[in-house]
């Protein structure tokens, strides 16, 4: 019965066994309530609640209302929010790492505590000799794991950092890509057509040795002005392209020249259909096919456009939207060229299908065999029984043990009736 | 497509975050068809039984509501005898915010608590109303019968 299901879908719960559970909190808040992903193009609305521009805005083309509370919603209402679209697009690029870090580091824990405790054994092998305070000494280490997780993860960036400071930067004056080394060693040099051979050897030297310490421009600063200025500034650059992407993105979204023209909504049931191939073609859009098909081409388009022009703060270009129109055209029109059920009939792919669907289609009725569908799946029925059961069994058994607990803060003698019941329940 | 990426989510999300007394999973590898089971709720007539249901995912979900229905027989004022469900979530009330998670959860709900005033099956409704332990004992009869 089991689908299987594959692991790269992410779900909130990913963080649940990582050193920091709350996360699934974060994790949540920053996905859609509709198609439960990742927000994006986030809009809000006047109720408060956030939705992917996409998402929203088809379903308002059905419905006037919000998902989540209800309250009266049009697409005219909706409001981009910058801040929100950048948080998420922040975090998704974050997520991998924090997930594997958090996980490793957990794992490191048990390695790194093996460590310390030998360590420390050690240690107090050759301070307090003749103290083996074994009790003191293994709630000491406890208290060392919990703090390890988070301070092998800040160890780690600090390590990263030097490392990923000698991969490739860009070069802000000819913008090649280059090792940092050689970028800062003699290609700035050579870009900015300064400097004396002896100069650059000298601040080869001296950034080779460099620390990642903050004292190190004031350290090489007075050595040779010329030289140090330019690549204190080029690490600026980097570490702000790197790192504060996003936060710029979003600082700079004013200066973004967006286009605000709307596509309007048509009102379809008034054009003929040589007006909505006009329409269709002053967009640059095909206009063959039928008119059903045809209004849902500008219907889609609309979505694409709006969503795209009116809410992301990284609108792409006409032509991208386009393409994303064409190749929904093309898995959408599968669903119209033949029955109803042609979509599931592609999805399943497979002779049973017939069968199935024929069941399916007398399931509201009468007619429908229900003896024969409960034969035709009764392992599939165990095991959701099984299922079932088993939930409920964990959830009886966590309100019980809740209770228990309760029971044993509060009075302890004067009740034991009723933990005799519910020992008896448990059996 | 859209829903079917939204629907293998819900499947992921069931398989880490069971709720209670209920399940649901899709048959065989058609992932638009799913069965469910729900467990009579302890304080209601239906204690005891499993009940089996049948759901379909519109291809535009979850812009639709899915289509559920009980596959076992169950004597309810908003469930007929084709186990069509009269509930208003699953209709006019849907939104695309809630998930079969928890729509199976407002089911079990609904069997604690039916809704004699928007009623599928009158004559149940009316004894729900008027003989309630007449109701409570016909229902059992059917939960021992069917669902057991």
């Amino acid at each position: 019965m089991k689908l299987s299901v594959p692991e790269t879908i992410s779900n909130p719960r990913d963080f649940l066994h990582t050193s920091v559970p709350q996360l699934t909190d974060l994790d949540s808040l920053l996905r859609c309530h509709i198609c439960k992903d990742f927000l994006k193009a986030s809009v809000l609305t006047p109720c408060g609640h956030s939705f992917c521009s996409i998402c929203i805005r088809k379903y308002l083309q059905k419905e006037s209302k919000c998902p989540l509370c209800l309250s009266d919603l049009t697409e005219s209402m909706l409001q981009k929010e910058f801040l929100v679209q950048e948080i998420c697009s922040s975090y998704v690029k974050l997520r991998g790492s924090l997930q594997k870090h958090l996980t490793i580091s957990s794992q490191e824990e048990e390695k790194d505590n093996e460590i310390i405790i030998s360590d420390e054994a050690d240690t107090s092998v050759g301070t307090k000799r003749g103290t083996p305070d074994s009790p003191s000494l293994s709630s000491v280490s406890t208290k060392k794991r919990k703090h390890d997780g988070i301070t092998t993860l800040l160890m780690k960036k600090k390590t990263d950092h030097p490392q990923r400071q000698e991969k490739k930067a860009q070069c802000p004056i000819c913008s090649k890509h280059l090792p940092l080394s050689e970028l800062e060693g003699s290609h700035i040099d050579e870009c900015l057509n300064k400097g004396s051979s002896l100069e650059r050897s000298d601040s080869f030297e001296i950034l080779d040795e460099r620390t990642p310490s903050p004292s190190m421009e004031s350290s090489h600063q007075p050595l040779e002005e010329k030289t140090s200025l330019p690549s204190s500034h080029l690490l600026e650059v980097k570490e702000k392209k790197d790192i504060t992407y996003h936060n710029e993105r979003y600082l700079n979204s004013g200066l973004l020249q967006q286009k605000e023209n709307r596509l309007p909504r048509l009102d379809f049931q008034s054009l003929s259909m040589t007006q909505l191939k006009q329409k269709l073609a002053s967009l640059a859009l095909p206009s063959n096919g039928t008119k059903q098909q045809m209004v849902a081409r500008y219907k889609h388009y609309e979505m694409l456009w709006n969503s795209n022009f009116l809410d992301s703060i990284d609108p792409v270009d006409e032509n991208e939207l386009k393409r994303r129109l064409s190749s929904w055209e093309a898995k959408h029109n599968t669903d119209h060229s033949s029955d109803s059920n042609s979509i599931t009939n592609l999805l399943r792919g497979n002779k049973r299908t017939n069968a199935i669907s024929a069941m399916i289609k007398l399931f509201k009725s009468d007619r429908f065999d229900r003896k024969g569908w409960m034969r035709h799946h009764t392992s599939t029925f165990k095991a959701l029984k099984l299922e079932a059961q088993r939930s409920d069994k964990l959830a009886k058994m966590k309100k019980e043990e809740l209770s228990q607990k309760s029971d044993a803060n509060s009075e302890v003698s004067s009740e034991p009736i009723l933990k005799i019941d519910q020992t008896s329940e448990n059996n | 497509m859209s829903s079917l990426k939204r629907i293998t989510k819900e499947l992921n999300d069931l398989g880490r975050d069971p709720p209670t007394s209920c399940s649901a999973g899709p048959v065989g590898d058609d992932v638009y068809h799913w069965q469910a089971s729900i467990m009579g709720p302890p304080d209601s007539p239906y204690a005891g039984g499993v009940f089996f249901l049948s759901i379909h995912f519109p291809t535009d979900y979850p812009f639709k509501p899915p289509k559920i229905s009980f596959t076992t027989k169950i004597y309810h004022p908003n469930i007929n005898a084709n186990g069509n469900i009269c509930l208003d979530i699953l209709k006019d009330q849907w939104s695309p915010a809630l998930t079969i998670s928890k729509v199976l959860l407002s089911i079990c709900s609904l069997l604690t608590d039916a809704n004699p005033d928007d009623p599928l099956v009158p004559e149940i409704a009316h004894l729900y109303k008027t003989d309630r332990a007449k109701y409570e004992a016909t229902a059992r009869e059917w939960t021992k019968k069917y669902a057991i």
